[in-house]
């Protein structure tokens, strides 16, 4: 896996950020909070879930992804991505000042906290951001039990 | 003095997050990609001040339903604020921005000025003819 590749260079991205860094807060009013937010070292594509009641709604940041490129699977309580980040190519007429940004393929089951109804999916890829919401299985939704009195 | 000089400059929000970039040189330009998931064109500045580059994406964060609980979460929504030094040979001149699937790519063109150029050295025969006769009189 490409991921990762540049984590351990002493001439990576980290030192370089670093050295960013302190020429931004020389430079600038420090402001804050500033995040450093890279994809390498981290697991991609880093996914947000939350409960909606009757359904969930996951987001997911996949910048550089191409829709055709993006696979999404649904089966129980897993959801599954795979895809490819590109990489920017550099030929032996170019060079690279700084990467920081991961590329290659990747393969991402997520456990979801219920079982869910895979075919009511609906998915939505906006600006690198991907959106899916999914209704919870009828199995698990609680039902209303009458309660009769003798 | 241009007024509008301080009306032109970006506000630097308080909090924001860097980018990831990968910057790449070859002999016409500087390409410049960076990661800003979740910002629309209309959400992202792009400027060049005295020779630094800024890039500023605004993320409005989403109404979120009362009801809704996070159950895992990985990434914070926010502003994406980077700024770079250019070097001296390339300017604001020739530098578009294009904005693809939360990628922005910046292209900066080198200046024809500083371009490398290959300057022909020629050896007059007369010359060449005279250091051999050095050597062979030694």
């Amino acid at each position: 896996m490409p991921f990762g590749r540049f984590f351990d260079s002493p001439r990576g991205p980290f030192a370089q950020l670093q050295r960013e860094m302190n020429q931004l807060f020389d430079t600038l009013v420090a402001p804050r909070l500033a995040v450093a937010r890279g994809l390498v070292g981290r697991t991609f594509p880093p996914v947000n879930v939350y409960d909606d009641g009757a359904a969930l709604t996951l987001e997911c940041e996949l910048p550089g992804i191409d829709q055709e490129n993006l696979e999404l699977y649904i089966a129980g309580d897993t959801m599954t991505l795979k895809g490819e980040r590109p990489e920017v190519r550099c030929d032996e007429n170019a060079r690279m000042h700084i990467r920081e940004r991961g590329y290659g393929t990747f393969n991402r089951a997520i456990t979801l906290p219920v079982d869910v109804d895979g075919d009511k999916a609906e998915a939505r890829f906006v600006n690198g951001v991907l959106r899916v919401t999914v209704p919870k299985s009828p199995q698990v939704m609680p039902k209303q039990v009458k309660v009769k009195t003798e | 003095m241009n007024t509008n000089e301080t009306s032109r400059t970006p506000a630097v929000p308080e909090e924001y997050f860097l980018p990831p970039v990968d910057v790449m040189e070859t002999a016409d330009e500087l390409v410049l990609t960076a990661d800003m998931p979740g910002v629309s064109p209309e959400q992202l500045d792009v400027t060049v001040e005295e020779g630094v580059l800024t890039l500023h994406g605004r993320v409005s964060a989403e109404e979120e339903p009362a009801s809704r609980k996070t159950v895992q979460r990985e990434f914070l929504t926010g502003d994406y604020y980077r700024q770079f030094r250019l070097p001296r040979d390339f300017s604001a001149e020739g530098i578009n921005a294009s904005l693809k699937s939360g990628v922005v790519t910046i292209r900066i063109a080198r200046d024809e000025r500083s371009k490398p150029r290959r300057i022909p050295v020629q050896v007059e025969p007369a010359e060449a003819e005279r250091r051999i006769e050095d050597k062979s009189g030694r």
